[in-house]
């Protein structure tokens, strides 16, 4: 098999020096031939294996890591859905129908592990960031790697007292539900950044349909993107 | 990543034209002069497969305590920052320094090892022609007089080192912005023959782009066909790495060029690697 | 394209179908053309040398003949200076340096300078052996072959021992000693991959050497009959050889240091060394030339004279010795080490005697042949070499008890006085000694180039605070390199810390430039820099990573985080064989 010696480089994940070096020194079973690798892939994956490096030749791309690419905020949302009228009068009551509405987690089991992790960072400190917005999500990930991200939306009945930062009661609710801390990371940043914007919040106060709403989101999320 | 160029200092005039020359090219592609100033009359090459020993002869080393400041007037009067200067690490014997390699170009005088007398007389220097032979970079070899330049020619003879040399010519068109000309001596093969060589090599667009001019001599000798190539222009050609003892019964066309044309030369030998 | 590699295919047998399953039997069959070659070389210098030898004996008893190893010495020098433009010296630590940084890689004129050279020093009187000239040119013939078929560098030096091992092993008639020297002291590497073709090259060479110059042992002897007395006295012995060899390579290295002050062209120096040389021979003929006459005498039991002459004889060999070579001759030091060694031996019997009369000691010319064990493994701190090399030029497996003991402690109190053996004392003060396997054979091996990290932000000193924090989310480093816009140069770095108590005020965003806040007295690397030496710089500064300045321009950071990835896989991939 012949590669050109930038590619046979980056099958090993080295530099083109190190390659052209080990080949001169004769410590690697290819040689060069003009600009061009000669080598037989068998023995060069062997070798590879028998010296702690990886040999991928070009074509066989390692797995996508698309897999493992985060959503943005659009995708998370239409995967929690949007509900209108939530009820409840505490943040323990508000959240206990909040979780009620979330679609991903099925069993029962599951829904009052959320619900008490929610309930156990409230109680820490409120997830209200205040002019009438809360963000409960558990302090850890959940156990739960197959349930992706989630941001379940949730205007509320009528305002409740959620001992926010501002004192002032919340009416709008985002659960965030992530797999791992990274992802949360990940969706509070681009939540944040609507919310610290004040067209956003007044939108949020007019209950927007949501259709509307994700418009609105989809708008901010290119923003956000565009920004960085 | 800066592209770098080699130059053995020698403060005489003559090694003044010389290092005209080269900065003359660094600033015209970009690149920063590194500069050896030799304490020592012999120093050693190390390359991939040889090692060259040069020999200089005794008027590199003359007038050491102005040379250094000599080198970087020439160089600064190109508006370029201060060069680097070599201090060999490594000594294989020790009076025998051993200079690195790994540089983008090496510029030599015709001759780097003998008598300055030879220079110009149509000669290069064996020890030069192992450096073409075993450098990862193509060397430029200047005359004993200082000469600006304002075109590129590219002699190309569809070898596979002279791809190498038009990628190289395309390259520094691109780093210079000067003109670049191509020159084809018809030998077997037709115009079209060279034409599906550059097609294959996927060159075409930055033909396109780059050679203002492609000339094809379809009769004559190569050498009186020379003629046309522009005076004032860098040549840059492939040195075709035959045998030795083919070069001995036949000549190579590298001497047969230089010996005609006495522009700058930047020739491209079979170890080069153009980077992409 | 295609005409031309099939015209060429001989010269690249690494791409023969033959060869390419494994390339050991390409290697023992090159190794064995390397070896019989270095061996014809090596006959070569051997009948030069008696040619010269012959050739000047009729002149030796004039009055002026202490003239002819000024001469000797004085061509020997001008031819290595002016004609071959070589340095002097006897090429070992040469062949070891290039072994050691270029792969092996040699000149063509080094297999044949040194031949020619030390047979006008040696063949006129000098006091100097031909066995390390032999060995160059062995080794460069190695080399040149090796280049030639265009092998790599792994071969390059299996074949530059060969060629070592070729050489030596003509030379003495000796395989082994061959092998074991090639291994021990070119190489410094026990592998199979090695040792195979150096052994076969070893066989070639004393094969072509017994074709031209019979089998016969160097130095032949009587039967020794050793008992554990002589075993026990050894140990005195070893003492003795150990301060002789302390003693010979200071001399040789005060002499060169004393003859680099006299400011006199090369071949003047040369020929003073070599005339002072001839005055000495004058009165002591036995210290002229290679001396292996006298020490074939001493090894019999002929040799005649008495505690005092030999006692000043290995003195007057020590002087000639460092006359000859550290005033510009060219000879090895292994024959001037076999024939002081001798004498010391014979020095340390005949002083035996003399303080306790009475006991009954082996041959006389038995203490002579540990002698040279002695002196041999102490000079060259090569144990092994030394006692297979009595062996096999003696025959004498008899005395193979004593002499183990004696190799072992003269080459251990040399080692504690001399850290670094004759061969090596440049190069490692040099930083040049890399045998493989070794820390700094990985450091020596890896290059700063290799190491850099280029996804460095760079950011201009016009740029403001606030377009730097935002540049700042993005970037994945902790290092920021500023640079001037207009001519690219670097100008300092920013750390995070450095930013750190400013990032949060956005008053400062528009006010405050990053020339302002940057370090500007940051170490550097060069590209070409050693890496060892970047290392110990990073220590002594504390510092984790450096950036790498080529021509004033910022080219990328290297840290000791890379640094250890790298060098993890670069001495996994060099400890695989």
């Amino acid at each position: 098999m012949r590669l050109k010696i930038e590619e046979f480089a980056t099958c090993l994940q080295l530099t083109v020096s190190t390659v052209e070096r080990w080949i001169r020194q004769g410590r690697i079973p290819a040689r060069k031939k003009g600009l061009l690798c000669v080598f037989n892939l068998l023995s060069m994956q062997k070798w590879a294996e028998a010296n702690n490096l990886t040999f991928t030749p070009p074509g066989s791309e390692p797995e996508k890591k698309s897999k493992h690419r985060m959503d943005n905020l659009l995708a998370a949302m239409k995967r929690g859905g949007v509900f209108y009228d939530v009820e409840g009068d505490s943040v323990e009551t508000v959240l206990n129908s909040a979780v009620s509405h979330i679609s991903c987690f099925k069993t029962k089991a599951q829904k009052e592990s959320l619900y008490e992790s929610l309930v156990a960072r409230e109680s820490l400190m409120s997830t209200g960031i205040g002019k009438g917005v809360a963000i409960p999500h558990p302090r850890t990930p959940l156990g739960h790697a197959d349930i992706p991200a989630v941001i379940t939306t949730c205007f509320l009945k009528k305002p409740v007292d959620y001992n926010a930062v501002d004192k002032k009661p919340v009416n709008v609710l985002f659960v965030l539900v992530c797999p791992s801390s990274k992802y949360h990371l990940h969706l509070l940043a681009r939540l944040s950044f609507c919310l610290r914007d004040e067209d956003f919040l007044k939108f949020l106060a007019r209950t927007p349909a949501q259709e509307l709403f994700f418009k609105k989101v989809d708008e901010f999320d290119s923003r956000f993107d565009s920004s960085e | 990543m800066t592209t770098r160029l080699l130059h053995i200092f020698r403060n005489t005039p003559v090694g003044r034209e010389v290092l005209l020359q080269s900065t003359y090219f660094c600033k015209t592609i970009n690149a920063d002069p590194v500069i050896y100033i030799p304490e020592f009359i012999k120093f050693l090459m190390y390359f991939e497969n040889d090692v060259v020993q040069i020999d200089l002869d005794i008027s590199y080393l003359r007038a050491p305590e102005t040379a250094r400041a000599h080198a970087a007037e020439i160089v600064s009067s190109f508006e370029l920052p201060e060069p680097d200067f070599i201090t060999p690490i490594h000594f294989t014997a020790s009076t025998l320094p051993d200079i690195p390699t790994n540089f983008d170009f090496m510029c030599c005088p015709r001759t780097v090892s003998d008598l300055s007398v030879k220079i110009g007389l149509g000669y290069i220097g064996p020890r030069v022609r192992r450096i073409i032979q075993s450098a990862k970079f193509p060397v430029l070899i200047v005359n004993a007089v200082y000469k600006p330049w304002n075109s590129i020619s590219v002699l190309f003879g569809g070898s596979a080192n002279a791809i190498t040399a038009l990628r190289l010519g395309i390259r520094l068109s691109r780093l210079s912005g000067l003109p670049l000309d191509v020159f084809t001596q018809l030998g077997k093969h037709s115009k079209e023959h060279y034409q599906e060589i550059i097609r294959k090599e996927k060159l075409e667009a930055d033909m396109e782009q780059y050679v203002r001019s492609w000339t094809v001599f379809d009769k004559g000798y190569l050498m009186d066909n020379l003629y046309d190539v522009p005076h004032d222009s860098l040549v840059v050609l492939g040195a075709y790495g035959h045998g030795a003892i083919k070069e001995l019964i036949f000549g190579s066309t590298m001497e047969k060029v230089q010996s005609v044309l006495l522009n700058n030369l930047l020739i491209v030998g079979p170890k080069y690697q153009s980077p992409m | 394209m295609r005409k031309k590699f099939g015209f060429n295919i001989w010269r690249y047998p690494s791409r023969w179908i033959f060869f390419r399953f494994d390339d050991r039997l390409l290697l023992i069959s090159i190794g064995a053309l390397v070896g019989s070659c270095s061996g014809l070389a090596a006959m070569a210098l051997n009948r030069g040398l008696i040619g010269m030898f012959e050739f000047l004996h009729h002149y030796r008893q004039f009055w002026w003949a202490f003239v002819i190893p000024g001469i000797g010495a004085a061509l020997s020098s001008l031819f290595l200076e002016k004609i071959i433009k070589e340095g002097a010296g006897h090429g070992v630590p040469e062949v070891v340096y290039s072994v050691s940084r270029y792969g092996g890689l040699m000149r063509m004129r080094s297999s044949f300078s040194r031949l020619i050279s030390s047979c006008l020093t040696i063949g006129s009187g000098g006091s100097a052996g031909p066995e390390a000239p032999v060995v160059m040119s062995g080794a460069a013939i190695g080399s040149n072959i090796a280049q030639f078929f265009s092998l790599n560098d792994r071969q390059r030096v299996a074949l530059v021992g060969c060629g070592a091992a070729g050489a030596l092993s003509a030379i003495f008639n000796a395989p082994i000693t061959g092998l074991v020297f090639a291994i021990e002291v070119i190489i410094g590497e026990w592998s199979a991959l090695n040792i195979v073709p150096i052994a076969v090259a070893s066989v070639f060479g004393a094969q072509v050497s017994r074709l031209l110059a019979g089998n016969q042992i160097a130095f032949t002897h009587l039967q020794f009959h050793v008992r554990p007395i002589d075993t026990l006295a050894c140990l005195g012995l070893a003492v003795f050889t150990a301060a002789v060899s302390i003693l010979l390579t200071r001399t040789l290295r005060v002499s060169g240091g004393m003859s680099h002050q006299i400011k006199i062209p090369v071949w003047l120096r040369a020929m003073t060394g070599g005339c002072i040389v001839g005055v000495i021979g004058f009165f002591l003929p036995d210290v002229l030339g290679e001396g292996y006459h006298s020490v074939q005498l001493m090894v019999e039991g002929a040799f005649s004279k008495g505690l005092m002459i030999v006692s000043l004889l290995v003195f007057a060999k020590i002087v000639a010795t460092s006359f000859t070579l550290g005033w510009g001759g060219s000879g090895g030091i292994f024959a001037p080490c076999l024939v002081i060694g001798s004498f010391t031996g014979l020095m340390y019997h005949r002083f035996i005697e003399v303080v306790l009369p009475g006991v009954s000691w082996v041959n006389e010319g038995g203490f002579a042949l540990l002698g040279m064990a002695g002196l041999i493994s102490g000079i060259l701190q090569a144990p092994l070499t030394g006692i297979f090399l009595i062996i096999e030029i003696t025959g004498g497996y008899e005395v193979i008890l004593p002499l183990i003991l004696v190799s072992a402690i003269s080459t251990t109190l040399c080692h504690a006085f001399e850290p670094a053996s004759f061969y090596f004392k440049d190069l490692v003060e040099k930083g040049h000694y890399l045998r493989p396997r070794t820390d700094e054979k990985v450091l020596a091996d890896l290059s700063v180039g290799e190491l850099v990290e280029k996804d460095c932000m760079i950011v201009s000193k016009d740029m403001k605070l606030g377009d730097f924090v935002k540049i700042m989310q993005k970037s994945h480093r902790n290092f920021f390199p500023v640079e001037d816009e207009h001519s690219g140069e670097f100008l300092g770095l920013i750390h995070l810390d450095d930013v750190r108590e400013y990032i949060f005020d956005p008053l400062l965003y528009e006010t405050v430039f990053l020339e302002q806040i940057m370090n500007p007295d940051i170490e550097t690397v060069d590209l070409d820099d050693d890496l060892a030496e970047v290392l110990d710089r990073m220590d002594a500064n504390h510092l984790f990573s450096m950036p790498v300045i080529a021509n004033k321009r910022f080219v990328g950071m290297i840290s000791k985080a890379t640094l250890l990835d790298k060098y993890r896989s670069e001495l996994i991939v060099q400890t695989d064989h």
